[in-house]
């Protein structure tokens, strides 16, 4: 079941009538599945935070259209399901936490007792038991991260949207709030989340989009996605030269480092595992035979990081 | 009553944020110096003390009270803008009209708060001088909490799509000009300009707020009736709706980058 679908969403920003329009938004779709935590990628600038703020109706699309849970944005009743945490988000710091949460819980129109029970619950679940009466202005930046992410689960919604969750967290916080997300994916609840940062992505999500300049470059399940890319092996061989030379020219091996070793690469030419893993054992075997000594064989897969880059291109390319 | 509950808890936040507002700390304490200056003031006048303690304390009220709705008003919403603390609220299930209403009746609590306060200050100087409670000066008093809530959603209708220093040099000088319609419309109705006539008498018709000045009446014990409080409320009410339902037009469509 689809909890999220966006269909060619754009946004453009014009700041004055005399200045030029600036599409910040070119026609993204994608969708988003019920249970599962969908990482939303790209670099600075990309449109993800624009993205996230049509999906909670902070700003309008220009064009395209949005649903959660099947309905239309707008409508009362799916704001009810979703939480949603800002980007470096700023709090009231003259609130207590338990007031701070009993305002957010107050506005989802949870009622005071229902609260009484539930603000301990969910401060024990972002790791902040005790801190009820503690004024936000003495709270540091990972504990205002981890109050944020209260108030976007006080209602226990079906969808959490979380804007860089992990901005301005160390890293005991980032596994907190890694953890967290499982927890909630673990309860059937729905994660979506944006991030520039890959690693978070490639351990607990199930798909992830990439986008750049506005533009949705890929959509889908992470696995997938990762290993549709080109994958090589290093061959490291010590041997003589020009044994080694005539052996790379016949197996199409590219020399990408000499020394002591050296060191060889064979690219996959869109073979498939099987395909590629005899070509890899056909090339070994002739190394063998022309007198080489095997020193490693390294299978090198991209990972997210390596797609990413592809995708998204050198920074100077996006400036 | 769910939507009642919205608003309550966003008036309620609004409040709690301007009480802890230093700004408003200075200025009340400000106001309560020029209260206790208008005694010395008194000294010099002949056989007028009271009078003229009555007379600067409201005139105090009303000057404290328009600076912190001009300020009030121009802020409490931009700050939530500034903060970017709206995108949490936006995104819970609370339109936008809730917020902008909430926004207001924070406000509202906020004035009527700060005037009681200054009130219950001015009454216990002129019970020092006369020793006893002058009940006559609440209508005047009443009013110019009244007037107060005018300028608080004026600055609310300018803050919904303006800057707060735009928004403030335009609600304050509505504020004049709403204090000198009168006099606006009498210079106009001599003057050879027909625009200039048409646009002055037709100020001080659709906005005067003179007519929330009772303080020469009750001071001097000038006969107060009871339609001198109640047409200017009910003009203030039709007023305040006009200004907050172009708010909310302005206000539902912005949006928050």
């Amino acid at each position: 079941m689809k909890v999220l679908e966006v269909q060619a969403l754009s946004k453009i920003y014009r700041q004055h009538f005399w200045t030029k329009a600036r599409k910040v938004l070119d026609a993204v779709s994608f969708s988003v599945h019920q249970g599962e935590i969908f990482g939303f990628l790209g670099p600075n600038g990309a449109g993800k935070s624009t993205t996230i703020k049509i999906l909670l109706e902070i700003i309008f699309p220009s064009s395209g259209e949005a649903r959660l849970f099947g309905q239309p944005i707008h409508a009362a009743e799916t704001k009810q399901r979703i939480g949603f945490l800002a980007e470096n988000p700023y709090f009231y710091d003259f609130l207590t936490a338990q007031g701070f949460l009993e305002f957010h819980g107050g506005l989802y129109g949870l009622s005071q007792s229902f609260l009484r029970s539930r603000i301990p619950e969910v401060l024990e679940l972002v790791g902040m038991k005790g801190t009820e009466n503690i004024r936000l202005r003495f709270f540091s930046k990972g504990m205002l991260q981890r109050i944020g992410l209260a108030q976007a689960i006080i209602h226990d919604p079906d969808l959490v949207i979380l804007d860089e969750p992990m901005t301005g967290l160390d890293p005991v916080g980032r596994k907190e709030v890694r953890d967290l997300m499982i927890e909630l994916k673990s309860r059937g609840k729905t994660v979506f989340f944006s991030t520039h940062i890959l690693s978070d992505v490639e351990s607990i999500c199930d798909r992830v989009a990439i986008l750049n300049l506005g533009k949705l470059l890929s959509c889908g399940n992470l696995n997938e996605l990762v290993s549709v890319d080109s994958k090589y092996v290093d061959l490291v061989l010590a041997g003589t030269e020009g044994d080694l030379t005539k052996w790379a020219e016949s197996h199409q091996a590219e020399l990408i480092h000499k020394d002591e070793y050296c060191c060889y690469r064979l690219w996959n030419r869109q073979e498939n595992s099987g395909q590629f893993e005899a070509r890899i054992n056909s090339a070994l075997r002739a190394a063998l035979s022309a007198g080489a000594r095997v020193h490693s064989l390294n299978h090198k897969k991209d990972n997210l990081e390596d797609v990413f880059m592809k995708q998204v291109g050198q920074l100077e390319s996006r400036v | 009553m769910k939507s009642l509950f919205r608003i309550w808890m966003i008036a309620k936040n609004s409040f709690l944020e301007a009480r802890h507002n230093k700004v408003l700390h200075i200025a009340g304490g400000f106001a309560a110096i020029l209260i206790i200056f208008s005694l010395f003031l008194g000294q010099v006048s002949l056989h007028q003390n009271v009078k003229v303690v009555k007379d600067i304390g409201m005139a105090t009220i009303s000057l404290f009270g328009v600076f912190v709705a001009i300020f009030l008003g121009v802020n409490s919403l931009y700050r939530e803008l500034q903060y970017r603390t709206i995108y949490s609220i936006v995104s819970k299930p609370i339109s936008r009209s809730e917020i902008l209403m909430g926004k207001f009746a924070g406000m509202l609590m906020i004035l009527s708060v700060v005037v009681f306060l200054m009130t219950c200050y001015l009454y216990l100087v002129t019970f020092f001088i006369e020793h006893r409670v002058d009940w006559a000066l609440l209508p005047a008093i009443g009013l110019i909490l009244v007037e107060l809530w005018i300028v608080a959603s004026i600055g609310i209708f300018f803050s919904s799509f303006s800057t707060p220093f735009l928004s403030g040099f335009f609600t304050a000088g509505l504020f004049l000009v709403g204090r000198v319609s009168s006099e606006l419309g009498a210079f106009g109705e001599r003057s050879d300009d027909f625009f200039f006539r048409l646009l002055a008498t037709g100020v001080q018709k659709v906005f005067d707020l003179q007519a929330f000045n009772l303080r020469s009446e009750v001071v001097h014990d000038i006969p107060v009736y009871t339609q001198d409080f109640w047409l200017p409320v009910a003009y203030a009410a039709f007023l305040i709706l006009i200004v907050l339902f172009s708010s909310f037009q302005l206000f539902k469509k912005r949006d928050f980058k």
